[in-house]
């Protein structure tokens, strides 16, 4: 391959985008080539910098998001502690509401009793 | 010692361990930033959708790594915020309309230096409809072709024939 046939391949094999076979080409011409190789270091450099991966937002930004971090950390606990106790509460409340009723006096005594003569 | 990788840092953030935050945050910083600026072109704004998707994917639903990676849901998390932010604001239309006319080619006479092709191609990138600068910018922020097409919520077919139509273009704009 020469020069000006790997030339076009250069820019879909430095954004992945080449074929296997142009992949091997480009890989076979570069590696024996200086003045192509150089051309695709050129190349490699303007999409890195168009990808402007130089700039960062402001400290601030991380700071705040740290802050977000830490405040998780700090709240776990707390998190914990509440859902324990609503647990506790739950279980307890459970109990109550599955425990048998107090048994009641036997209904014989209650319906054959006779009036008391203290009351009439 | 192998690093940890960003799911686990993930996990370890989540948990409230503001090291691993850091390590996760110095991994992405530059690149989710550059990508979040170069669709929204205010820095204002880029800054606050870059911190809006840290904060979703910290203290959002736990993310599932089963079918995409941490990269590809944080990604995808801060472009769906980009295009919210373009479809609510006037910016819409800049971004999505005609770029400005291009620069004259040259005739061939002309031979391009090295350094006068390098910021043609540059200018050719800034001027990509925004469907390929997106594609452009998550594909040199170092994204996989499945990545992409999770971020992008397209077919993986989609993004390779996206990525040709970007080549195209590119190399269209060159001599």
């Amino acid at each position: 391959m020469t020069c000006a046939e790997l030339e076009p391949l250069l820019m879909p094999y430095e954004l992945g985008a080449s074929t296997p076979a142009e992949r091997d080409a480009c890989e076979t011409h570069l590696a024996a080539c200086p003045a192509c190789l150089a051309a695709f270091l050129s190349l490699k450099r303007v999409r890195e910098d168009a990808a402007a991966f130089d700039e960062r937002p402001s400290p601030v930004v991380r700071d705040r998001l740290r802050a977000r971090v830490a405040a998780r950390s700090r709240r776990r606990p707390v998190l914990w502690a509440a859902a324990a106790a609503a647990l506790i509460a739950a279980a307890l409340a459970l109990k109550v509401l599955l425990q048998p009723p107090p048994p009641a006096p036997p209904s014989s005594l209650i319906d054959s009793a006779p009036p008391s003569e203290d009351l009439l | 010692m192998t690093p940890p990788t960003d799911e686990q840092l993930y996990e370890r953030a989540r948990r409230g361990d503001v090291a691993a935050f850091d390590q996760l945050y110095a991994r992405w910083e530059r690149r989710l930033f550059g990508f979040v600026l170069r669709l929204l072109h205010d820095r204002s704004s880029a800054e606050e959708v870059f911190h809006d998707a840290f904060i979703e994917v910290l203290e959002g639903p736990r993310l599932s790594f089963a079918q995409a990676s941490f990269s590809a849901w944080l990604f995808r998390v801060a472009r769906n915020a980009c295009a919210n932010r373009l479809r609510s604001n006037a910016r819409k239309s800049a971004a999505l309309q005609l770029w400005p006319a291009a620069e004259p080619s040259p005739t061939p006479e002309q031979s391009l230096t090295e350094s006068e092709r390098a910021s043609r191609l540059a200018e050719s990138v800034r001027r990509l409809p925004h469907a390929l600068a997106e594609l452009f910018h998550l594909r040199a922020s170092g994204l996989s072709y499945e990545e992409i097409s999770t971020v992008l919520g397209v077919p993986l077919g989609t993004v390779k024939s996206r990525l040709h139509t970007l080549v195209h273009q590119l190399k269209g704009d060159l001599p």
